[in-house]
Formats: structure tokens, sequence, C-alpha cells
């Protein structure tokens, strides 16, 4: 079984229509197809902009974790496999094979646990693939699937230079290996030449107080290694290490690229990196597989209150962005030829 | 204890988050706030400190709310904080929707329900959406439960025992058509033929037959012919079929429309013509918090001799009173929902209360000089009848009320309350529960005589006052409360109804009736919308009055010694007269000057067992 996520730097951005993508090629391959989401997918028009919503119209065969009160809403004809135990704000997840076409409203696991239980289950069911929508730029919980897919364009920014410019460090977040040191539950500073290690009261770094305790811990002597296994705030760590300079040659290990993205923009993370002597590690990441690009964005007309669609030039779009991203694919999935994500994709999407 | 962290994710709106605050210190939890402004980084580092069992954000501007709130959650998973803090969101810029979207665990819309948000702190989620049995534990209420019924005005109740042991003595060895087919109905009923779909066995054929020999010929025709009353359908398969689907996805939590107490329970009307319908409205009516219905049947059925079978539906006002259509409407109610039937006017009076019973009815509805004048039946025939169904009351164990709708016709409150004090006096005596109603209206002797003029306050007060002075005793003030102040504007018919009921409320009264905000001029069947406004609107005028009160004013007092008065005098001349059924003839509870006449239907059809 393969599993990839889809994540989008904003609404609007295309994520659901690369997965859309994703869904088309899969049928056109027979394969086993099931669904989730991690957050909500249902709306026929988004609801600041009022513009149409791509929507996912799914067919016989195909399965879906969803939350029990989007079956209703949705019109794709269903069977009800089994209910798990997960809770959602809009009830319980279950697992359905759809029995006839039509669409269907996904609301599904929106933590860690809940998706890796999930993804326990179509594993269980056999299916081939299982593709996990994303919300928003929301990307945490997606660590436990084998890929991310992750989608950009002119409604994250209307200037391309910031786009590229983002999608560069974006991107780049991915790029850093996993590391050999075993993962810590607190932030833990390894002292040089000896197994003296100093824990600090959580795993997290987010305010004043907390970084203060950091410099506080490394002021006797310089750390080797500095372990942060959960979130950690970019500005707050970009300052200390302007300030002490001499901690820019520790070893830094972060829980995951996703836990770093939660805590702030890329485009701090990437000055940060900047300043490491070591490219950073980590104790746990996954693939990011390819880079969508979507020149759409909503334009706003005030004299009428309401919103038309906007195009920025396709071609400058991803020749810019090209030039910025070279370690993954860059694809605007719209235009000609069109690519063939599963291709990409096929075959390493297999989760840790 | 618990610890739940709670911050306004909002650049200033953050009195919700005071006000569960103290509600959550009230259950038992340390309840920590954080100041408006502050950020996602600060939510998460308190409580990577305070380890709260939940987080509860709320937001009120509509604007960046995804983003923010996003951010919270995302922020929560990578700190590892969401595998033992539960998140949770509320406040007005947040719908169901944007919770799941945005992954938080629990969402809150509307409203603080402060149950709801200790079962999400607990774990028990969807245990409240689950838990029907929560909704089966209610009881039903009790509409008469706290009165003894002890006389407090020694003359009155002499007066009383005289002209009610009159009436038991003149009905003594008396029978109806409609008695008789009230007991052939019971047959039926206990030999298990009495539905329409029974089979066809000799002993339903035998009872059936005797049974049309006491109808009308248009219900003979119905029953032997198939051959309904015009606008009468029976009902399609398909449209019973379809209701369990109409009725599906609705979520139904009980919430009383009282603030304090529990009473008075409040009762709306139905009878749209279509027993489908109607349970649409009674689920609406439910939804609301209403306590009770009452069954409204076609003003024709009561001038008819005999019931039809069947599930029917009707053209105009009214749904037809039979077995099948009654069992129907009660299967679709929730059980503690309180049911009247009413059928207390005509020549079915006695049929009516056996059938009502055997649906499963809770009160049943019986006034003798209401139902023997204004267009209704022939006092006698009433008196013979409702003697025997104020028996079956007392037999089945049902509370029954008596309307005091005699005051739309004209008649001054005094008469009126006479006729109730004869019907609660002679139910006594025959062992059932009595409820008089005394109607809060702006009745035409009040426009005529100006009784009303400067307020509605005052007589109404005097109207529920003087019965705490006679007797102990429920009072149900309806039918419904407001009577004549509704406009065909809907806004003013729901604000007269509420402020109604607020003063009745108020009055201590055990029950009210209500109308929907457009019934007095709907033309044609009531709308649901209509009947929501009125639900609303008695709600807020509750909210509004919680357990304060209206005190009697001076003007007040001396309306109520009038009426008691006037309820002495018109119960001397009735006793003085010796003869119950004549003095309606004669009009000692209401007279053609009140603009009352006798009733005519079924004149002549008494006669003896
Ligand atoms: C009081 C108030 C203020 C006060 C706030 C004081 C304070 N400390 O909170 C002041 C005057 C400061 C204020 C300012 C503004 N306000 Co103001 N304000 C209100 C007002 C009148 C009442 C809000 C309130 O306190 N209600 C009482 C609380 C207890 O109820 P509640 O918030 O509705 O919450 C209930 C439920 O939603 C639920 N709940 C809420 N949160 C949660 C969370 C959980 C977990 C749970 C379980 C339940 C729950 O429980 C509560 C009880 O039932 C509303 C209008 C209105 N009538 O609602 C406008 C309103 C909220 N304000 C509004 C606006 C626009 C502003 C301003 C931006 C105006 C301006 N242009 O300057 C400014 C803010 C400026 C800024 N810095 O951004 C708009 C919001 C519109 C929108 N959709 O975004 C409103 C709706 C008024 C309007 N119609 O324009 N405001």
């Amino acid at each position: 079984m393969q599993t990839i996520s889809f994540a989008g730097t904003a609404k609007n951005t295309g994520k659901t229509t690369t997965a859309l993508h994703m869904v088309e090629r899969c049928h056109a391959r027979g394969l086993r197809l099931a669904l989730t989401s991690i957050g909500y997918d249902g709306e026929i028009k988004d609801n600041v902009t009022g513009l149409p919503k791509p929507r996912y119209v799914l067919q016989p065969g195909d399965w879906v974790a969803t939350a029990e009160k989007c079956l209703k809403t949705g019109t794709a004809g269903y069977h009800i496999h089994h209910t798990s135990s997960i809770y959602t704000v809009l009830g319980r997840i279950v697992f359905v094979e759809i029995t006839s076409p039509g669409l269907v409203v996904l609301a599904g696991p929106n933590r860690r646990t809940d998706l890796e239980q999930v993804l326990a289950d179509f594993r269980r069911i056999g299916v081939d693939w299982v593709l996990v929508d994303g919300a928003l730029n929301r990307l945490a919980p997606m660590i436990c699937t084998g890929g991310l897919v992750l989608s950009t364009g002119a409604a994250f920014t209307e200037d391309i230079p910031t786009l590229a410019e983002h999608a560069r460090a974006l991107c780049a977040m991915f790029q850093f290996p996993l590391s050999s040191l075993p993962p810590t539950a607190a932030v833990t500073l390894s002292l040089p030449n000896s197994d003296q290690e100093i824990k600090l009261d959580s795993g997290s770094l987010l305010s004043q107080a907390a970084f203060q305790a950091l410099e506080a811990a490394a002021e006797a002597a310089p750390p080797q290694h500095v372990r942060i296994p959960d979130a950690c705030h970019p500005a707050c760590l970009l300052d200390l290490l302007t300030r002490k300079p001499a901690l820019c040659q520790a070893q830094w290990v972060f829980g995951s690229p996703l836990k770093l993205l939660a805590s702030g923009d890329p485009r701090l993370w990437e000055a940060v990196w900047a300043r490491l002597q070591h490219p950073p590690q980590y104790f746990e990441t996954l693939p990011l597989r390819c880079l969508t690009l979507n020149p759409f964005y909503p334009s706003y007309h005030a004299a009428t209150w309401s919103y038309s669609e906007k195009f920025l030039d396709a071609n400058a779009l991803l020749t810019a962005v090209r030039a910025q991203v070279t370690a993954v694919p860059v694809l605007n999935l719209r235009q000609p030829p069109i690519p063939d994500l599963l291709d990409l994709l096929t075959p390493s999407c297999t989760p840790s | 204890m618990k610890t739940v962290l709670l911050a306004p994710l909002d650049p200033v709106h953050d009195n919700a988050v005071k006000l569960l605050k103290r509600r959550l210190d009230e259950a038992g939890y340390q309840a920590l706030t954080m100041p408006p402004g502050t950020t996602v980084e600060e939510v998460v580092e308190k409580a990577l400190a305070v380890h709260p069992a939940a987080i509860l954000v709320s937001r009120t501007l509509g604007y960046k709310v995804a983003e923010t709130l996003g951010q919270l959650v995302d922020l929560a998973e990578a700190s590892g904080l969401r595998e033992t803090t539960r998140l949770g969101v509320g406040g007005m810029a947040i719908t169901k929707e944007t919770g799941a979207e945005l992954g938080f665990d629990g969402t809150f819309v509307g409203a603080l329900n402060i149950k709801e948000v200790i079962a999400f702190i607990e774990g028990r989620q969807g245990v409240l959406e689950e838990d029907h049995s929560a909704q089966v534990q209610r009881p039903k209420p009790d509409v008469v439960a706290g009165h003894t019924y002890a006389w407090k005005d020694r003359k009155i109740e002499a007066l009383l025992d005289t002209i009610t042991d009159q009436i038991l003595d003149w009905t003594k060895g008396k029978t109806s058509d409609g008695i008789q087919r009230a007991l052939i109905r019971t047959e039926m009923l206990e030999a298990g033929v009495a539905h329409r779909a029974s089979p066809q066995s000799p002993v339903r054929q035998r009872l059936l037959e005797k049974y049309l020999s006491f109808c009308d010929a248009e219900i003979q025709a119905a029953y032997q012919e198939g051959k309904l009353p015009s606008g009468v359908r029976p009902l399609d398969q398909a449209e019973i079929d379809r209701l369990p689907e109409r009725l599906a996805g609705g979520h139904f939590e009980f919430q009383p429309l009282r603030h304090v107490g529990d009473k008075p329970l409040f009762f709306a009307q139905y009878g749209t013509g279509c027993p489908v319908m109607d349970v649409v409205h009674i689920k609406t009516t439910e939804a609301w918090g209403a306590d009770g219905v009452l069954h409204f049947d076609p003003s024709w059925g009561a001038q008819r001799e005999g019931l039809l079978q069947g599930h029917l539906t009707h053209e105009h006002d009214g749904t037809i009173l039979t077995l099948e259509n009654l069992s129907f409407i009660r299967q679709h109610m929730e059980a503690p929902t309180l049911w009247n039937v009413r059928g207390h006017r005509g020549l079915n009076t006695p049929e009516t209360q056996v059938l009502a019973h055997a649906a499963g009815a809770d009160l049943l509805k019986i006034n003798i000089p209401y139902g023997g004048t204004a267009g209704g039946t022939d006092p006698e025939r009433l008196t013979v009848d409702g003697v025997f169904a104020l028996r079956l009351a007392a037999q089945y164990g049902l509370p029954f009320d008596i309307p005091g709708n005699d005051e739309l016709s004209g008649v001054p409150p005094h008469k009126t309350f006479a006729g109730l004090l004869i019907m609660m006096m002679l139910g006594l005596k025959l062992g059932a529960r009595p409820i008089p109603k005394p109607l809060l209206c702006y009745s035409p002797h009040m426009t005529i005589y100006g009784h009303m003029d400067d307020n509605m306050v005052d007589m109404n007060v005097a109207k529920l006052a003087v019965w705490q002075e006679i007797v102990d005793t429920p009072v149900w003030p309806g039918e419904p409360v407001g009577f004549m102040t509704h406009t065909p504007d809907r806004v003013q018919s729901a604000v007269t109804t509420a402020n109604h009921a607020a003063l009745a409320a108020s009055m201590g009264v055990s029950a009210m009736t209500f109308a929907s905000s457009d019934e007095a001029y709907s033309k044609g069947p009531i709308s649901v919308p209509a009947r929501v406004d009125t639900l609303r609107a008695v709600r807020e005028s509750l909210r509004f009055l919680g357990s304060a009160h209206f005190q009697p004013t001076p003007a007040a007092q001396r309306m109520q010694a009038q009426l008691h008065l006037g309820i002495t005098a018109v119960l001397e001349k009735i006793a003085q007269r010796g003869d119950f059924v004549a003095s309606i003839y004669e009009g000692l509870l209401g007279d053609q000057e009140d603009g009352l006449y006798p009733g005519r239907t079924g004149r002549g059809t008494v006669r003896a067992e």
C-alpha cells in the first residue's frame, strides 16, 4: 500500500485539484484507491470568495474514511464497512466502499495518531493507494504518510519572486537527513567530550523564557548537539544564534520538517540554516515528492463586492519557481503536456 | 482537579472566555484564562507548562479565522500536545465545518452549553449525541401534581354540590347513540378488532354492524361503500413511508421553554388536516421546547353521529379522528410529550375519549356548558354524553381539562367560570381530576364594555387570581393565551402571546396553551415557521421574567372581587333553578344578549337506557 498526502501553502493553491488528478490517474490504471482528509472538503463554493471549488467524484470500488455526518451530504452511493472509534466534530469516522458514482464529502482524522489508525485500517482492507487530503496550511499529522505533494500558487501571493523564494525555502526543509542520535522527549544539549546532557522542561522552544533557559544551559560550554524534538520558534532561534555565534557550531537536530513548518515561516528557517555550520538533522522526515503550481487567484471587485477568477502568466511562474527549486519536480498539472503524477510517484510511497 | 486553559484567539473579545471560566470553576475545574491578543505560541507554551486536559479557544471576529486557528492546531500537534490535551473552539465566528476543517477535537456552535463542554473535557464527546437514554429518562410531566382540590370557598362548594347532585340524578337511566358507540368501540378494542386492518372475523363483523346502526348515513356510506365525505381521502402508503426520511438527521435534545422551575407546562395545538404534516408540526413543537400538544379535529366531525376509520387526510383545517390517525400521530411523538385529544363539543364526545385513550392520550377534554352552546351540541344530549365521558376519564385515570372558550362568543368571565366550576365538581364527584382553563383573551365582552381599554394585565391577573380564592386547583389558561389580541403581523402575534405567557407564568399556572403566530389569520393550515415564532418568543419572555413576579394592582383586586361575586351569583341562580340543562337553555351560563345560543345538533336524541 502506498500513501501520499497533499497540502497547500494557502487556500486555492490547487491542493484538491492535485489530489483529483491522482484520483483520475488511479481510476485509469484500475488501482484500488482510498481517500481521507485531515480537514474538511465539501463546500460547493468557497466560503470567502463564493467561487466554485473542485470536489471529489468517486467511482464504485473506491474507499473513503470520513465522518458520519459527511456521508449524507455527498451523492455517491456507499456501503459502510466499519465504524472506527475515532471521533471528529462531525461524528465518528466510518470506512465506506463506494457503490455508485457521485460526490463525496471528506472530513477525516485530524491528529497523527488517528491518521495512523486510519492508514492501518486501509492496509487491512487492502487498497493500493491512500490519498490524504490536507487542510489549509496544516501539515503536522501528515508525517506518518509515505510522501508529500505540496501545492503553491498565485493564491498564496501574486508576486512571482516572493512566491518562488517561499517555494525554495519550503522545499529545502525536506532535503535534510535523519539523525543517528536517539530521540529525546525534552530539549536536550549534549556537551562535547563527555556523556553529560542537559535537559530542559519541555520538548518545545516557543517563548522568550524557553530560549533564555536554553541560553543559560549553553553558558558553561558550547554544546556539541542540540536536540529539539517538538516545536521551535524560528525567529527566536535566529535571534539566539545571532547573539551567541558559538551555538552555530553545534549539530542541531529537530523533530521533523513538518513540526518546523508548524512553528514558523520556511523563509525564517532558511535564514537559520544559513547560520548553522552543519546542515540540520531530523528524528523523522518524509519525502517531498513534488511541487505543483497554480497560477489562479481570486480577484476582489470592491464595486460589486464579488470575486472573479484571475491568472498569473503560467509560463513565467513555472520558469521562476523551477529556477529556485531544483531538488523536486515542479509541475503545472493544467498545462499541456499534462504530466502524470502517478508515474512520478510510483513506486516508492510506502509509509515508514 | 482538572486544568482547562481558556484563550480568546481574538484581539479584544474575551467576555465568553470570562463566562466560561466562571462556569468551569463552578463545575470544579481549574480554569486558567489568557488575555485577548494572546498569540498561538503563547497558548501552546502555556499549555506545555500547565498540562491542561483541554484548551478551549474563543474566536469572535470573522476574518483570518482559519489561519489563526489552524496554526494553533498544527503547533499543538508539533509540540506533542494533542496526545494529552483536547482542543476545543467556540464563538460567533465558528461553524462545525470550520472546526472540522481546522482539525479541532470539539467545536461549540451557538450559545454556551456547559454540559456539552464538560462532556468534551471529560472525553465523553459523542456520548451526549448518542445517548438517547437521557431522553427516555425524562419523566412525563404531571399537570395536576401539587394540588389537592380542597375547596376554600365553602359557599361555592355547597352550591356546586347541589347543582351536580341534580345533574347526576337527572342523567341516571339516560343514554344516547354516542354512548352506545363508545361502548361498542370499547368492546372492539378489548376483542382486538378495532383497527381497520384487523382481520375480518365474525366478531368484528358483528360489532361493526352494530356500531354502524348508531351512525349517520354519511358515516355508514364510508364504511360500507368506501365513500368518504368531501375533502377527505385515504393517506397514500408512500406518504406514510416517506415520513422517517423527512424526520431523519434531526438531533433532538429537549430544552424546556422554562428558564426556572418545572411549571408551567406549555402546549401547542395542531390539526393541519394531514396526519403526516401534523407529525412534522409536533416534532417542531417538541424540538423548540413545548411539553405537550392538543389534537384538533374538523369542526364538522362533531356534527356527525359516528367516527370514520383508517389513515385519512382532510383538505381543510382539523385532522380527522380515527384510531389509525391517532395511533400514527402518537407513535411519532417523544414519549414524555403530553397529548390531549379534543372531543368535548360534539356528538362523538364519549367515543373520542375511548379512541384517544386507546391511542395513548394523557389528557381528555370535556366541557358541557361550552360544548352545549355556540353552534355546539344540544345541552341535553351533551350533558348525558359529558357525564359518561367524565366517568371514562375517571376509569382511565386521566385528568381532563375544561376549556373556557365560551368567552369568545361574548360571555363575561364570571358566567364562563361558573360553568368551569360545575364541570370541576362533577368530575371530582365521579373520581376524575379536572383542570379549568380560564381564557386569557381580549374577548368581545372586554372590548364592548372597555374593561381592557387601559391595559391587558389587570383583568387577566384577576381571572387567574380568583381561582386561588375558590379552590386549590391546577389552572391552565388557554386556549390559546392572548386570543383576540393577535393580528396578521407575525411579530406582533408572537410578542402578544409571549406577554400573556409571561403574565400567566408569573401567576403560578400549571400549564398554558399558545397559538402559532399565524394561527388567527393563516387563511389555511398554519405554517411551521410561525409555530417556531411563538415558541421562541415565549422562551425569551420567560428568560426575561425568571422567577420575578407581577403584583396585582388595586384595580386587578377590584376586578377579582367582582368576578368572585359574579361567579357566586350565577351558581346561586342555577342551584335555585334546580335544573342544569334548563339553566343552559335559559341562558343562566350565558344568554342571547351575551351572544350565546344553545347548541342544536343532536336535539331529541337522548333516550332511556
Ligand atoms: C462586547 C463587544 C465588544 C467589546 C469587547 C469587550 C471584551 N472584553 O470582550 C469591544 C467594545 C472592545 C469591541 C470591539 C470591537 N468589536 Co465587538 N462586539 C461586542 C459585542 C457587542 C458583544 C460580544 C460579547 O461580549 N458577547 C457576550 C459573550 C458572552 O457572548 P459570545 O461572545 O457571543 O459567546 C457566546 C457563545 O458564542 C459561546 N462561546 C463563545 N466562545 C466560546 C468558546 C467555547 C470554547 C465555548 C464552549 C463557547 C463559546 O459562549 C458565549 C455564551 O453563549 C458584539 C455584538 C454582539 N451583540 O454579539 C460585537 C462584535 C463581536 N464586535 C465586532 C467588531 C467588528 C468589533 C471591532 C472590530 C469594531 C471596530 N471596527 O473597531 C472592535 C475590535 C477592535 C479590534 N481591536 O480588533 C463585530 C464582529 C463582526 C464579525 N463577524 O467579525 C460584532 C459582531 C458587532 C457587529 N455586528 O459588528 N466589541
